[in-house]
């Protein structure tokens, strides 16, 4: 069978990280412009600082539409901008659906986005890929990690899942 | 061979963007810096003034400065200034601007009766070309109060929101902190100044902190805030309706709401204190940015401190007393930071890095006990695929 996009569920998680990347920015540009009529020194670490935090909120911000899940017969890929986890099909135990228990220790986690490595406190460190910190995510255990992630169609992305590898139907628990 | 994405090439861009459209900022900043240090200059001037070498101040005049005012008049003029507002005590800071094409360095200066800024105009040739002795302008409201106002809503929004979020969204956390807010203005007037004052004058010490102090005397000033601010932020748990309130699930809450209303509290008595010292009068509320920084930070450490013994109580009066002594050792590593600023072991950044240490150390209990609070609340879980 051929390779399968899946996109990621909608969510706000890009209001979420403008509303962080775009008031360091302006402040950042603010504290420039004040820093050039007054010569405060104490002022360029804020400087460094603000955009610091803006730039990489916007890399990801842009990054945001990018993201998918691509499965074939021998992989699922989860992508989004420079992030890529790549999930040999083989490999996967178990797939479940859960809400999680959020922990301040994270990668990169807002309302409506996940990424990178995320500790919670139920399930321990996730990587995470997802449009959602911790409602409705779909759980991928291996024999190493666990991967979340939040395909806009679950039900047809787990039916053609099942279709390429084969097993049990869904119980919950 | 690898063909790049439309994202990596659009990062590439922003990348690149960013840097450039700085530059001309970074250019205008490198063009002043080769410019002669007039803050030097000023400085030096005013250190002149202060050591009454009038001719040499006078020296640092261009021709048409020094013919207006030699030194045996410029003697003069600090004379008569000296008679209005005191003698000179401080450098606050220096600030330079530009005005009308002419480079102003202003130097505020703190005398006995007043702050002062000393506003010295240059010519080209880094030459004084024009004095003049200004008040600070205190227009509007104080600065410190627009950086408390600042703290207030982040601490507010932040904090507040995440109680709120992690709480599962219940308002009645939120309105817990109203309790505390005047706590810390009581706990500073009515016992720790007090008590401070005693202390001061029982064991014949300067009011002022210095290494001179026998160390026994500074461990008891180091407790004294904790001891009495862990205290009163307990105070609530005086009623039995409060009391009946605190569960395993809510005792977390209850205690940050506690703490956290006591830290929004100080940073307005904070901000009295600073409104009231002439030196910050007319500071802009910039320069208050580390106040706010820290102030934000200590909010949520303040709930942590008071979360470790609220659900201490939730074990027995005995482990209540565990949790205080806790949040008072907690609170003493956090004020170590300040008390060694104050002593001039370290210099303000190093003071402000060291409020790091207690974070770090607030988050994890914070943490700790957010996972033993949620006991054996699972989420269901729905198995969607399963090799066995």
């Amino acid at each position: 069978m051929s390779l399968k996009i899946y996109a990621a569920r909608k969510s706000y998680g890009w209001f979420f990280l403008a509303l962080i990347a775009l008031p360091f920015l302006l402040l950042g540009g603010f504290l420039v412009h004040i820093y050039l009529t007054t010569k405060y020194t104490s002022l360029l670490l804020s400087i460094f600082i603000c955009l610091g935090i803006a730039l990489p909120f916007l890399i990801i911000l842009i990054s945001l539409p990018s993201m998918n899940y691509e499965l074939d017969d021998e992989k699922l890929v989860i992508k989004c901008g420079l992030l890529k986890y790549v999930v040999p099909s083989s490999s996967i135990k178990r797939i479940t659906k859960r809400d999680l228990e959020i922990s301040l220790w994270s990668g990169l986690r807002l309302p409506g986005l996940a990424l990178f490595t995320v500790p919670y406190l139920d399930v321990g460190k996730v990587k995470m890929c997802a449009t959602s910190a911790s409602k409705g995510i779909i759980l991928i255990e291996t024999d190493l990690d666990l991967y979340g992630i939040t395909p806009a169609d679950e039900d047809e992305f787990i039916a053609d899942f099942r279709s390429r590898i084969g097993g049990n139907d869904d119980e919950t628990i | 061979m690898m063909k790049p994405s439309k994202t990596f090439l659009i990062l590439i861009a922003v990348g690149f963007l960013i840097p450039f459209s700085l530059f001309p900022h970074v250019q205008a900043f490198i063009a002043v810096s080769a410019t002669p240090d007039l803050d030097t200059v000023a400085i030096t001037f005013v250190d002149f003034l202060e050591e009454e070498k009038f001719e040499d101040a006078a020296k640092l005049f261009n021709t048409k400065m020094a013919e207006a005012l030699p030194s045996h008049k410029l003697e003069a003029k600090i004379g008569e200034l000296i008679d209005k507002v005191g003698e000179f005590k401080e450098i606050v800071e220096t600030r330079i601007t530009e005005e009308k094409g002419y480079r102003v360095v202003y130097v505020t200066c703190e005398f006995a009766m007043s702050t002062l800024n000393i506003k010295i105009v240059f010519d080209d040739e880094a030459k004084i070309a024009g004095l003049w002795f200004v008040p600070v302008k205190t227009e509007g409201l104080h600065g410190i109060y627009i950086a408390a106002l600042m703290a207030t809503g982040a601490s507010v929004l932040l904090w507040g929101g995440l109680v709120y979020w992690l709480s599962k969204r219940k308002w009645k956390y939120l309105a817990l902190m109203l309790i505390t807010l005047p706590f810390s203005t009581i706990v500073n007037l009515l016992i720790k100044k007090p008590v401070y004052e005693l202390l001061v004058s029982s064991f014949n010490v300067s009011s002022e902190l210095s290494v001179t102090m026998p160390l026994w005397f500074l461990l008891l000033v180091l407790f004294l805030s904790p001891i009495t601010e862990e205290a009163i932020k307990l105070f609530p748990l005086v009623a039995r309706r409060v009391r009946r309130m605190i569960d395993g699930s809510s005792a977390l809450w209850i205690g940050m709401a506690f703490g956290m209303g006591f830290g929004v509290g100080e940073i307005w008595y904070l901000a009295w204190g600073f409104s009231i010292v002439p030196k910050f009068a007319g500071y802009p509320f910039y320069y208050f940015v580390g106040f706010i920084s820290e102030r934000m930070a200590v909010v949520f450490i303040h709930g942590v401190m008071t979360a470790v013994a609220v659900t201490g109580f939730m074990e027995g009066r005995k482990r209540l007393l565990m949790g205080y002594v806790g949040a008072v050792l907690l609170h003493a590593i956090t004020n170590i930071g300040a008390m060694f600023y104050q002593l001039k072991f370290l210099d303000e950044t190093f003071a402000s890095l060291y409020l790091f240490l207690p974070i770090f150390v607030a988050f994890f209990i914070f943490e700790h006990l957010r996972k033993k609070g949620l006991t054996d609340q699972m989420h269901e879980e729905t198995v969607l695929f399963s090799r066995e």
